[in-house]
C-alpha cells in the first residue's frame, strides 16, 4: 500500500515538472515556423492583407446617407449628461460634439493632414463689421435642420446663448463662454445679473444672421476659436424648456436619449447611462459626405484590463494603451503614438510657512536640476521635458509652425533636458545657506494610480541622492486624484494644505498663449500660489493686447512667460505623455495622422470589412 | 436498647473461638495514579502537539516569521533601492534554473515582436533567444512572441540575481516582500496586542463590577459595534492619514469589542464560584480578585481568539492597501505589494503571485493555529482523546 503511494506520488511530481518545463522542442531561430495571416483568421468577412483593401472597400466612393460600418470604442469615463452647458469632463464634451452642431469647428483638412476651422453651422468666416474689429456678424447656413426636421436657425443660436448665460441656471460654462478667447460685451454682467439681456453684445440680425459685439479689438480667428469650443454648441429650445424645472434653475436636457435632440454629425440611437451610448449616422447632417461611419457604439468599460481583452477579441476597434501594454505593443505594426498635449509637471506651494524653502528660488532650482527627466521617461514611456508648453502646441496656425520649432522656444530648453546634479547640489547649498536651514524634508502630495505613483517614488530615491541623503528627504503621501486636486487647490484659505505636488493641464493647443491662464493672479482654480504682475502683463498682452497680431510679437510672449515659470521653477516640468494606440485592422483611418484638435479623427474613419 | 441487649442469650451462646479479629497492620494509603500528574499548559501542550495540522501551521508561521527578521538582508539589495534599468524583471534562482524546469530562469515571453528583427544582435543579444512561438502576420508584418533570457537580453552578469524578479522601479520583490511581511506582521501582532489590553481591561471591569456598571459599558459596546467595520476602519485613515501608527489606530477602534465580551462572559463564569468567595471572605481586594484570582482563568480562550484575530487584522490591512489606503512608499506590506502587483497581472503575473503565496500561508496557518489552540485550551475536552 505505501509503495503504491509512494509510486503515485512519484508519477505526480514528474507529470507536475514536465508541465511546468512545457512540453515539445524549443526553437531559438524561428526558422521553422510558418506564418498565418492573423487578420484574415479573425473575421469572415476580412479581407486579409493591405493590398486588396481598396479593390473590395465596401464604403464606396462617396459616403452614403446611411454610411457603413460601427465603429465600436470603450471607455472608462462615463457621460453624465449630454447638456453642454453642464458638463464635466473632456470625455463627455467629445460625446456631445459627436450629436451637436457648432458655429465654428475643427475639421480634418482637405488632404487630411491637419485641422480645419471652419463653419459648421456658420455659413462662412465671421465678417468684421466696424472699424476697431469689436463688432462681428456671423452668416448661417440656410436649410440646417434639426434631427426631427424643424430648420436650425439664428433664433436657436440666440437661444443656446441666452441659456448659456441664464444667471438662474447658474451654468458651469457660462463664465468660460462670456470670457476666453474673446470677451463678449457684458456677458459677464448678464449672467451676474446686473443687466438685461438687450444689454449684452450678442444679437439677432435677421433668420440666418447673428452679431456679437466685443469688449476689445478681436480677430476672425479668434472669434472662431471661441465659438468652436464643445460647451457652445446648439441646444434645442423646445427640448432645453420642456425639461425645465418650475422655478428654471435647472433642466434635464441631454440626461437621457429621449431628452435629447440632435443636429450634429450623429444621432443619439439608445443610452443606457454609465454602461453603453450608441449613435447613428444623421443623414440631414450638413456635412454627411465627411462620415463613413454609420455609427459608433460606446461601451463604457472602467477596467483597463477587460478592455485590453476587449480589443484582443476584436470586440473594439481601437484601444488607448497603457504603458504595461505598450510594452507589450511597442513593435506591433498596428500601434499608433504621437505626443500628447500636456506636460506633466510638480507644482510648488511656494506660500507655506511650514517649509519657508520653498518660497527659496535657488531651492526649487535646485529640485529643477535634480530632475533625471531622461530615467523619468524610460520608467513611464514618455518624453522627457524640461518645458511646459508641449511639442504640439502651434503658435502659427496660417504657416503651421510649433513653438518648440522656434528659435525662441528652442531657447527655453536646457541641456541634458535640464538634469544637472552639480549644479542642482550647489544651488542647494546656497539655498540653505540663505535660508540657514540645515536640514529638508518636504512631502509630496501624488494620485494613488498611474504614472505619478512611480514618477513621485523615483524622485523620492533620485532626490536625495543629488542633493545629499543627509541633508534632504522626500517624504510621499498618496491619495485619489479628486481628493489631491481639492487639497491642493485649497491653498488661499490653508496655505498649509500641501508642499509640493503634481499638475498636467491639458492646454489649448492652438493658442499656446491662452494656456498660460491657469498661472495667471486671476485665474479662479489656481494650483500654486504663484502671482506676479509681470506675468499677467505678459498674458494680458498675449491674449488681447493691440499689437498681438503683429509678427513675431505673441511668439516673443509665450517664450517670455514661459521663462517667467520654467526658470524662477514656479512648477518644475518633468515629461510629456504620448498617446499610445492600438487600431484593429478593420478600422481604416482617413487621417494620415495625428493633428491637433482632430486627433486621429475617429469620426471620420472608414470601416473596411 | 441495643442490638446485643435484646438478643444476649443467643449471642453470649456463640462461641468465642468462632470469632476471628480483624485488624489492619498496615496504614491505609490512597491508590496511586498510575500515570504522571500534569499541569494545565502540560495538558495544553500534549493535545496541541496531537494536532498534526496546527503543528505545521506553528512551524509555517515560525518560517514566515524568521524570514521576516532576516529574509531581507539575504541578499545585497535594499528593499527601497530603485535600478531604473532593470524594471520588471523575472525571477531568477540560479540553482533552480540549472535543473532546466522552466522556473526561476529569469525566462520571459516578450510579446508581439517583429520576427525580422530577432537575428539582431543589437536587440537581441549574447544568444538570449529560448524560444520563438505564436507565428503570426499582422498588417503584412511577420510578428512572433520571442522567449528570451531576460537576463541576458538586459547584459546583466550571471552572478546577480533577482530571486522573486523586480518590480516597476527595479526595487527586488525578495527583499520587499519580506520586508512587507515583516510590516504586515508587526501591523497586525501590535493591533491585537493592543485590542487585547483593553478588552481585557474593559471587560473584566463590566464583568466582575456587573450591574448598573456593566449595563452601560455593554451598551457602548453595542453601539460601536453597530458601525460597520470597513466603513469605520476606511474613515478613520482617510482623516489620520495613511502611516504605520494610523492603520494600527484604525484596526484598534472597534476590534477591541469581541475580546471585551469574551472576557466579561468569562467573568460572569468564575466571579459566583466558591473559591471567589473564599478569597472575598479573606478580604482580597477586588484588583487582585480580577487579575490574580479570575483572569488567569480566561487566558486560554483570550490566546485563541487573539490568534484567531491575527489573520484578520492582516487581512484589513491589505485591505486597506488595495483601496490606496496602505503604508506610504517606500515602505512595504503585503498588501501593498499585492496592490501594486494586480495591476501588472496580465504582464508580471510573478509581482502578485510571491505576496499571494505568502499571504494566504499567513491565513490558513494562523486560523488552524489558532484552532489547535482553542481545541487545546478547552477544558471540556481534557483527556478525550
Amino acid at each position: 500500500m505505501r509503495k503504491k503511494r509512494l509510486f503515485a506520488a512519484a508519477i505526480a511530481a514528474v507529470m507536475s515538472v514536465s508541465m511546468l518545463a512545457g512540453c515539445g522542442q524549443k526553437d531559438a531561430t524561428g526558422e521553422n515556423l510558418v506564418f498565418e495571416d492573423a487578420t484574415s483568421s479573425a473575421g469572415a468577412n476580412q479581407t486579409g492583407s493591405a493590398d486588396n483593401e481598396t479593390a473590395s472597400d465596401p464604403n464606396g466612393e462617396k459616403p452614403t446617407d446611411e454610411g457603413y460600418g460601427i465603429l465600436r470604442e470603450a471607455n472608462t469615463s462615463t457621460i453624465g449628461s449630454l447638456n453642454p452647458h453642464t458638463y464635466i469632463n473632456s470625455y463627455s464634451s467629445e460625446q456631445i460634439k459627436r450629436a451637436s452642431v457648432a458655429l465654428y469647428t475643427y475639421f480634418p483638412n482637405e488632404d487630411y493632414t491637419f485641422c480645419d476651422l471652419s463653419g459648421e453651422l456658420a455659413a462662412e468666416d465671421p465678417i468684421q463689421v466696424d472699424e476697431e474689429g469689436k463688432v462681428w456678424q456671423i452668416k448661417l447656413r440656410d436649410g440646417v435642420t434639426w434631427e426631427n426636421g424643424d430648420a436650425l436657425n439664428a433664433d436657436d443660436v440666440i437661444y443656446t446663448w441666452k441659456m448659456i448665460l441664464d444667471p438662474k441656471l447658474a451654468n458651469l460654462r457660462a463664465s468660460n463662454f462670456a470670457k476666453d478667447v474673446i470677451e463678449i460685451e457684458n456677458a459677464m454682467a448678464y449672467f451676474e445679473g446686473s443687466c438685461a439681456w438687450e444689454d449684452v453684445g450678442l444679437k439677432k440680425i435677421d433668420d440666418l444672421t447673428v452679431e456679437i459685439h466685443t469688449v476689445s479689438k478681436q480677430s476672425a480667428q479668434e472669434i472662431m476659436t471661441h465659438l468652436a469650443h464643445p460647451a457652445n454648441v446648439m441646444v434645442n429650445e423646445e427640448y432645453y424648456e420642456k425639461y425645465m424645472n418650475a422655478d428654471r434653475t435647472e433642466t434635464m436636457y441631454g440626461t437621457s436619449a429621449d431628452k435629447w435632440i440632435s443636429a450634429g454629425p450623429f444621432t443619439v440611437e439608445s443610452w443606457t447611462n454609465d454602461a453603453e451610448i450608441k449613435f447613428k449616422k444623421n443623414p440631414n447632417y450638413i456635412f454627411k459626405d465627411k462620415i463613413w461611419l454609420a455609427g459608433i457604439d460606446v461601451k463604457v468599460v472602467e477596467d483597463a484590463g477587460t478592455q485590453m481583452q476587449l480589443f484582443e477579441n476584436g470586440e473594439t476597434d481601437y484601444i488607448s494603451l497603457s504603458t504595461d501594454n505598450y510594452v507589450k505593443y511597442q513593435e506591433d505594426p498596428r500601434l499608433l503614438t504621437a505626443p500628447y498635449n500636456s506636460v506633466s509637471h510638480i507644482t510648488i506651494n511656494t506660500a507655506n510657512p511650514d517649509q519657508p524653502i520653498l518660497a527659496n528660488e535657488k531651492f526649487r532650482q535646485a529640485l529643477f536640476y535634480a530632475t533625471d527627466r531622461d530615467s523619468i521617461a524610460s520608467l513611464t514611456y514618455q518624453e522627457p521635458a524640461d518645458y511646459i508648453v508641449p511639442t504640439t502646441h502651434i503658435i502659427d496656425l496660417e504657416n503651421g509652425i510649433y513653438f518648440r520649432d522656434t528659435e525662441e522656444g528652442k531657447a527655453n530648453e536646457y541641456e541634458n533636458n535640464g538634469y544637472d546634479p552639480e549644479k542642482a547640489k550647489q544651488l542647494f547649498e546656497e539655498a540653505l545657506e540663505e535660508t540657514g536651514i540645515e536640514k529638508v524634508s518636504l512631502t509630496m502630495i501624488y494620485n494613488d494610480t498611474g504614472v505619478q505613483v512611480t514618477t513621485s517614488e523615483f524622485l523620492q530615491q533620485n532626490w536625495p541622492k543629488v542633493l545629499g541623503e543627509d541633508k534632504f528627504e522626500l517624504k510621499l503621501q498618496s491619495m485619489p486624484s479628486s481628493q489631491r486636486g481639492d487639497q491642493m487647490r485649497n491653498w488661499a484659505s490653508d496655505p498649509t494644505c500641501y508642499e509640493i505636488s503634481w499638475g498636467g493641464w491639458d492646454s489649448t493647443d492652438l493658442m499656446p498663449w491662452n494656456a498660460f491662464k491657469y498661472w495667471t493672479s486671476y485665474y479662479s482654480a489656481k494650483n500654486e500660489p504663484f502671482i506676479s504682475e509681470e506675468f499677467d502683463k505678459i498674458f494680458d498682452d498675449a491674449n488681447s493686447g493691440a499689437d498681438r497680431f503683429d509678427e513675431g510679437v505673441r511668439l516673443k510672449e509665450v517664450a517670455e512667460m514661459e521663462r517667467l515659470l520654467v526658470d524662477d521653477a514656479i512648477i518644475i516640468p518633468v515629461t510629456q505623455n504620448t498617446y499610445k494606440y492600438l487600431k484593429s485592422d478593420r478600422l481604416q483611418l482617413t487621417m494620415k495622422n495625428w493633428a491637433n484638435r482632430v486627433g486621429y479623427g475617429w469620426d471620420y474613419a472608414k470601416i473596411v470589412e | 436498647m441495643t442490638l446485643y441487649e435484646d438478643n444476649k442469650e443467643l449471642y453470649d451462646s456463640i462461641p468465642a473461638e468462632k470469632f476471628k479479629r480483624v485488624e489492619r497492620d498496615e496504614a491505609i494509603h490512597d491508590a496511586k495514579f498510575q500515570t504522571k500528574p500534569i499541569c494545565f499548559l502540560k495538558d495544553v501542550w500534549l493535545r496541541f502537539t496531537k494536532n498534526k495540522a496546527s503543528v505545521c501551521a506553528a512551524i509555517v508561521i515560525l518560517i514566515i516569521a524568521v524570514l521576516a527578521i532576516f529574509g531581507p538582508g539575504m541578499n545585497r539589495f535594499k528593499y527601497d533601492e530603485q535600478y531604473p534599468d532593470r524594471v520588471n524583471m523575472p525571477p531568477k534562482i540560479p540553482a533552480i534554473a540549472n535543473l532546466n524546469l522552466g522556473i526561476f530562469d529569469g525566462g520571459y515571453v516578450l510579446k508581439n515582436r517583429q520576427y525580422d528583427s530577432i537575428s539582431d544582435t543589437t536587440k537581441y543579444p549574447n544568444d538570449c533567444i529560448i524560444n520563438v512561438t505564436n507565428p503570426q502576420v499582422v498588417n503584412g508584418v511577420r510578428m512572433v512572441d520571442v522567449e528570451v533570457d531576460y537576463y541576458k537580453y538586459l547584459g546583466i552578469s550571471d552572478d546577480e540575481c533577482y530571486w522573486f524578479g523586480s518590480d516597476y522601479l527595479g526595487r527586488d520583490i525578495w527583499t520587499r516582500l519580506w520586508r512587507g511581511a515583516r510590516m504586515s506582521l508587526i501591523i497586525a501582532v501590535v493591533s491585537v496586542a493592543c485590542n487585547v489590553v483593553i478588552g481585557l481591561l474593559y471587560g473584566s471591569i463590566a464583568g466582575y463590577y456587573g450591574g448598573t456598571v456593566d449595563m452601560i459599558l455593554m451598551r457602548i459596546t453595542e453601539i460601536l459595534n453597530a458601525f460597520p467595520r470597513i466603513v469605520i476602519v476606511t474613515l478613520f485613515v482617510m482623516v489620520a492619514g495613511t502611516g504605520m501608527f494610523s492603520i494600527i489606530m484604525a484596526l484598534i477602534i472597534k476590534d477591541w469589542v469581541p475580546t471585551a465580551r469574551m472576557i466579561r462572559s468569562q467573568f460572569y463564569r468564575f466571579k459566583g464560584s466558591e473559591y471567589v468567595l473564599a478569597a472575598r471572605t479573606l478580604g482580597v481586594r477586588d484588583m487582585a480578585l480580577i487579575f490574580r484570582h479570575i483572569l488567569p482563568n480566561s487566558m486560554g480562550p483570550i490566546i485563541t481568539s487573539s490568534m484567531i484575530a491575527v489573520p484578520t487584522a492582516i487581512f484589513a490591512e491589505s485591505f486597506l492597501a488595495y483601496i490606496g489606503l496602505g503604508l506610504q512608499a517606500p515602505e512595504t506590506s503585503i498588501g501593498v505589494m499585492l496592490s501594486q502587483g494586480q495591476k501588472v497581472l496580465l504582464h508580471y503575473p510573478t509581482q502578485v503571485v510571491f505576496p499571494a503565496i505568502v499571504i494566504s500561508l499567513l491565513m490558513i496557518s494562523f486560523n488552524l493555529f489558532g484552532n489547535g489552540l482553542r481545541d487545546a485550551f478547552d477544558p471540556t475536552l481534557r483527556g478525550a482523546e
